[in-house]
């Protein structure tokens, strides 16, 4: 089964990709996650790839010597990867138009294979503020990716500032999304943080909790 | 007011634009891009100009010829990009113009590489290019206080005629944080420039802008009134926080992504008992020098933390004068320091 998390830039698809993964690998052995994010310089899936590769994760990015290359690489092993006919296969690209091209290029190894797509979005992101706005990134990443999503994320949050609010307001953006765009709503992302304290019992969809793994230096994460 | 989480160069670049800021001229370069793809799409929604220049040079000298008609302009770049612009930079400060650039610096010398660093700091405060002139450089450390420098950097570069700079570093511009976003300023409450911008000169007679005096006393008086004017910012616009530093015993010293760091170091210090302040120079010119030199009277000594070999410690020295002693850590090549190694270097000046 392959994953594939797509969205505008800086929605979270990174955080939620390697959550997902961790999640699969508590009900299955071969769990790969791939870092096809060829838009972002820091805050990647390759930054914590030791890490994730402790914890079980077999980990397909760029060789440890171009980790820290200022250029567009899309990782090998990618024929053999995608034959896998048991493993999960969870799949982070880098946001926007340029960053969903890239799944564009790999369509032939995707043919026939069980896929599922998913849009990750935040509407407290600029550019996506509005239900306008989403469904218009929708139709524009669909076509770059030349993928038909099969559901969305709601990763609606402010950070640190995140509330029970916050999270219902996001859930209220995407149900109209939802409605105008047929596809259906999967989870509503929560941090685990904020989910110590919350009441979800409001919340509409699913809740999928996340811990985070890429953060900044004062906080001990990066 | 508007809350979003963004980027911080996505927050700088709509600062600029909420500060007034309707030109932008720049040319892409790793971890600062952002601004100018954020710009691209909104400069023409707000009825602004975007121009993606064909090098560095050329852009300095688009924000030159704009900055001229006294309109609000501004570009970014990183490290390498704003070595190259530092020839137009000095004719902008010789030409009193108001402008703001951005530095979002990397790891140098050289090419370096993409990680965020502040080896760019003799660059932004001491010159940079040619001749005797200073820029007015802000450095933030939260995106909240990136939103409000920029906007600062463009009422500060109206006040004194005078380029401004925002040295923020990789991590500032490509991290992500919870924002609130000023309102839009009317664009007829900005300054007035009429006295001496370039608006086309009908009915008036033509005027110049430049930096130019072949006259080597007409030179200098030109420059005596440069200098005037940076011992006034001297005076007026020092900016610093403190954390902790009521009854410290040490000082931290750092600015941008480091003074952020150092926060954290003092939190954990103070856990294990010891009194221990930051000091965060907001102005890194003007340095804040004088309230630097009084808080030295109060501790043991001054530990400064730099994401380079050491540069704006000899700022810090000259402002403590040698009354304690100043010890230095840093990091280089576009490494970030971690709290943990800050502590151990910490505990061995002890």
């Amino acid at each position: 089964m392959i994953h594939i998390l797509t969205g505008p830039f800086g929605s979270g698809k990174t955080e939620i990709s390697i959550n997902l993964a961790l999640r699969l690998k508590e009900v299955a052995e071969d769990v790969s996650l791939l870092d096809l994010d060829v838009i972002t310089p820091y805050f990647r899936i390759r930054d914590v790839a030791d890490l994730l590769g402790e914890m079980g994760i077999d980990v397909v990015t760029v060789k440890r010597e171009l980790k820290y290359m200022d250029l567009p690489i899309i990782p090998g092993r990618l024929t053999e990867l995608f034959s896998k006919d048991n493993a999960h296969i969870v799949v982070d690209l880098g946001g926007d138009d340029d960053g969903a091209r890239v799944i564009s290029s790999l369509k032939s190894l995707l043919d026939g294979k069980r896929i599922s797509v998913y849009f990750v979005v935040n509407v407290f992101r600029p550019f996506n503020e509005t239900v306008d706005e989403i469904c218009y990134n929708i139709e524009r990443l669909s076509s770059r990716s030349r993928l038909k999503f099969d559901a969305i994320i709601n990763n609606s949050n402010l950070g640190d500032l995140s509330t029970e609010e916050v999270v219902l307001k996001g859930e209220d953006v995407v149900t109209r999304v939802s409605e105008i765009t047929g596809i259906p709503v999967k989870w509503t992302v929560l941090d685990e943080a904020l989910a110590k304290h919350a009441d979800i019992s409001g919340f509409k969809y699913p809740v999928f909790l996340i811990k985070r793994f890429l953060g900044t230096p004062w906080e001990g994460r990066r | 007011m508007k809350k979003l989480m963004m980027k911080g160069n996505e927050a700088i670049a709509e600062a600029a634009i909420r500060a007034g800021c309707r030109l932008y001229f720049g040319y892409p370069i790793t971890p600062q891009s952002e601004i100018a793809e954020y710009m691209s799409r909104r400069l023409p929604e707000v009825g602004g100009t975007f121009l993606q220049t064909e090098s560095e040079v050329a852009t300095v000298n688009m924000v030159y010829g704009a900055a001229c008609t006294g309109k609000r302009v501004m570009t970014s770049t990183s490290s390498p990009g704003f070595s190259l612009m530092q020839e137009g930079i000095s004719y902008i400060a010789g030409a009193e113009l108001p402008c703001v650039f951005v530095n979002v610096v990397r790891g140098g010398p050289g090419l370096g590489d993409i990680q965020p660093a502040q080896s760019d700091y003799f660059q932004a405060t001491k010159g940079g290019g040619h001749g005797d002139y200073r820029l007015l450089v802000l450095a933030p450390s939260t995106l909240q206080e990136a939103i409000e420098l920029t906007m600062l950097a463009f009422d500060l570069a109206d006040k004194y005629r005078n380029p401004a700079l925002i040295l923020a570093d990789g991590m500032i511009g490509q991290m992500m944080e919870p924002v609130e976003l000023p309102p839009m300023r009317d664009l007829s409450t900005l300054p007035d420039h009429s006295s001496w911008a370039l608006t086309g000169a009908e009915g008036r007679a033509p005027r110049k802008v430049t930096s130019f005096n072949i006259d080597p006393y007409g030179l200098e008086e030109m420059n005596k009134r440069y200098q005037e004017k940076y011992r006034r910012v001297e005076r007026e616009e020092q900016r610093w926080e403190e954390y902790k530093t009521e009854n410290a015993e040490y000082l931290l010293v750092g600015y941008g992504t480091m003074g952020r760091i150092l926060k954290s170091v003092a939190d954990r210090l103070e856990e294990e008992g010891l009194a221990v302040g930051v000091f965060r120079p907001i102005s890194l010119w003007p340095f804040p020098d004088r309230r630097l030199k009084e808080l030295s009277e109060k501790v043991r000594f001054v530990f400064t933390v730099e994401m380079s070999s050491g540069q704006m410690v000899e700022d810090v020295r000259l402002a403590v004068d040698g009354r304690i002693p100043v010890h230095f850590y840093g990091r280089m090549g576009g490494v970030v320091p971690t709290p943990e190694e800050v502590i151990r270097a910490f505990k061995k000046l002890l």
